[in-house]
């Protein structure tokens, strides 16, 4: 005899049983819509029928939505991640850029550099080929002494290059000053500007010369000022003064400035006008010295042989008189007596003739005739026949003095 | 019971849902991992054989209405290939195992883990091969880059599958019952 089961546990069992059923024929319900619904879209695909494109049309449209609204949060969350990826990556990149930006600026300021330094270079080489002849030597500035009321800098280049007092240092065709206190390995330029410096000039237009000085000592401007200009000339504002070449052993023609103002100004009972520089006196990184020397062979030349100079006469032409002696050009004149001086034997008509001095001029001292062979030109008729009535004294003057011509009148028989 | 389906279901709306819209964003060297067959795989080993045909029938079904690339691809191939994975390494039945009990043979289940890692592996490794063949018959010569994108999808997505396996195990609640029983 089985015992009877108690009833809850056998209500168990059959709840249990149907709980089996129903998951059952949910699955069983489910993997059919399921193969209805994929066997309905392949029967679409295979047939075109409309009728199958039913189930496929509920689930779009089920579907849609939801992914929609899916896609759109899935794109919010991958933007987010995206943009705390950058900010996670924003430190790295800014550090980034700013060390590549500083590398930029740095070699921006770099190319700048190199590309002054290229211009300054060009215009050193273009002004050294204008200048070749008169030895130029570029130099770089290396100390300045900008003061207020003296203007001079310090050159890289000294006597072992060449370089000598007074020498003419320009920059971009335009004169800065010139140097002194020249050392082995560097040399001092005092600028135009500076009021103790003194150079000669002219101006282009009217070639008045003049004398140039700085301002900086008088009025503490960088102007320079021009002395000594004749006063029948008014220079005309923007005519360029040049160096004039006189004095220093500056080639002549560099450019100093151009005039100011026509006004003079008067400073000591001198006059002036006032000439604005044409260098920049405030940027002076690279000057080009002119080594130049005038004439320096004929110089020395002329210096050799200065100690052995002699008088050299030119020759010059012998006078000949115009006048015949004892013509009628002078018988106004009361003709005196000659004096008859003796001979010790007669001449003979050859022996009348002028004596004609030597081609070479005696020298002033001895120009006195000592030998007493002149010879004095007489028209040949005239020697023939002793019409004279005297014997012409050799003198000094190669020009003899006519005696006095005679006029008296004779009485008619 | 109704708690299990409405997971189910959301985790199949979810599957489908995110092959749709987020594996694009997940391309590693251009290869987008198969996110379904990731699931898939998981619930396989997680849930069963008839959940993994429902899902895969779905989602397959799903794919082929909203991303028509290839007809009858989708539709067909996602449950082929995740059923030819569930019938090798989801749970055997205790009729099988006593089955193999009674012959002799060693009985058990691999680590759940692993078969989630592996079902996967299979599951990617025909959806690809059949991809690639779909490709060689169209006239297209493989290559190198075919291969490759191939094999970094399969190596992908199988990774993908061991990490999803985790948080969706323990969102079914396979845990607690490891751990009741």
């Amino acid at each position: 005899m089985n015992p009877k089961e108690p009833k809850p546990e056998r209500k168990k069992r059959n709840e249990s049983g149907d709980k089996h059923v129903f998951r059952r024929v949910v699955m069983i319900l489910a993997i059919l819509a399921v193969l209805g619904m994929a066997g309905s879209h392949i029967l679409f695909l295979v047939t075109g029928t409309s009728v199958f494109s039913i189930p496929e049309n509920l689930a779009a449209r089920v579907i849609t939505p939801i992914q929609t609204g899916f896609s759109s949060v899935v794109e919010t969350v991958v933007d987010y991640l995206y943009q705390w990826k950058l900010r996670a990556n924003l430190e790295l990149a800014y550090n980034q850029l700013k060390d590549e930006n500083e590398r930029l600026v740095y070699q921006a300021m770099l190319a700048d550099q190199l590309q002054y330094k290229l211009s300054v270079y060009e215009n050193m080489y273009d002004e050294i080929s204008v200048n070749e002849s008169m030895n130029p030597l570029v130099a770089t500035v290396i100390e300045h002494d900008q003061g207020n009321y003296f203007s001079a800098f310090t050159i890289n280049k000294g006597s072992n290059d060449g370089i000598e007092d007074y020498m003419a240092v320009t920059t971009e065709g335009a004169l800065i000053g010139y140097t002194y206190n020249v050392t082995a390995t560097k040399s001092s330029v005092r600028t135009i500007i500076d009021s103790q410096a003194s150079i000669a000039a002219l101006i282009s237009s009217t070639r008045d010369q003049g004398t140039v000085r700085g301002t900086l000592g008088v009025d503490g401007t960088a102007m320079c000022r021009m002395y000594y200009l004749p006063d029948d000339h008014l220079p005309r504002p923007g005519d360029t003064v040049v160096t004039s070449g006189v004095g220093m052993s500056f080639p002549k023609g560099i450019p100093i400035g151009t005039v100011r103002e026509s006004t003079r100004g008067m400073e000591s009972n001198k006059s002036y006008i006032v000439v604005e520089p044409t260098a920049d006196f405030e940027h002076i990184e690279y000057v080009l010295v002119l080594r130049y020397q005038p004439l320096a062979g004929a110089v020395e030349a002329r210096a050799s042989s200065s100690d052995s100079l002699s008088f050299t006469p030119l020759d010059t032409e012998l006078p000949v008189p115009t006048i015949q002696i004892g013509s009628d050009f002078y018988q106004l004149a009361p003709t005196p007596v000659p004096s008859v001086t003796p001979s010790s034997s007669p001449l003979s008509g050859s022996d009348l003739t002028t004596p004609v001095p030597s081609t070479t001029v005696p020298d002033t001292a001895s120009a006195t005739p000592s030998s007493g062979e002149y010879e004095y030109q007489v028209p040949s008729g005239m020697a023939s026949d002793n019409t004279y009535g005297f014997t012409l004294a050799p003198t000094a003057s190669p020009t003899p003095t006519p005696p006095p011509l005679d006029v008296s009148v004779e009485e008619d028989q | 019971m109704v708690k299990k389906g409405l997971k189910f279901a959301f985790l199949t709306l979810l599957c489908y849902l995110m092959q749709s819209t987020l594996s694009q964003y997940l391309s590693l060297w251009d290869v987008a991992p198969n996110i379904a067959l990731a699931i898939i795989a998981v619930v396989s080993v997680a849930m069963g054989r008839k959940y993994t045909f429902v899902m895969s029938v779905t989602v397959g079904y799903l794919l082929e209405l909203m991303l028509p690339t290839l007809p009858y691809i989708n539709v067909i191939l996602y449950p082929v290939c995740a059923m030819l994975g569930s019938l090798a390494f989801s749970d055997k039945s205790e009729l099988k195992l006593e089955e193999a009990r009674t012959l002799g043979r060693r009985a058990g289940n691999l680590p759940p883990h692993l078969r989630t890692m592996l079902c996967a592996l299979v599951s990617i490794t025909v959806f690809e091969t059949v991809n690639l063949m779909y490709v060689y018959l169209s006239g297209i010569q493989l290559d190198n880059g075919h291969w490759s994108r191939a094999v970094i999808s399969v190596v992908y997505t199988t990774a993908l599958a061991g990490a999803l396996q985790f948080p969706i195990r323990w969102w079914l609640g396979v845990y607690k019952l490891k751990k009741a029983r």
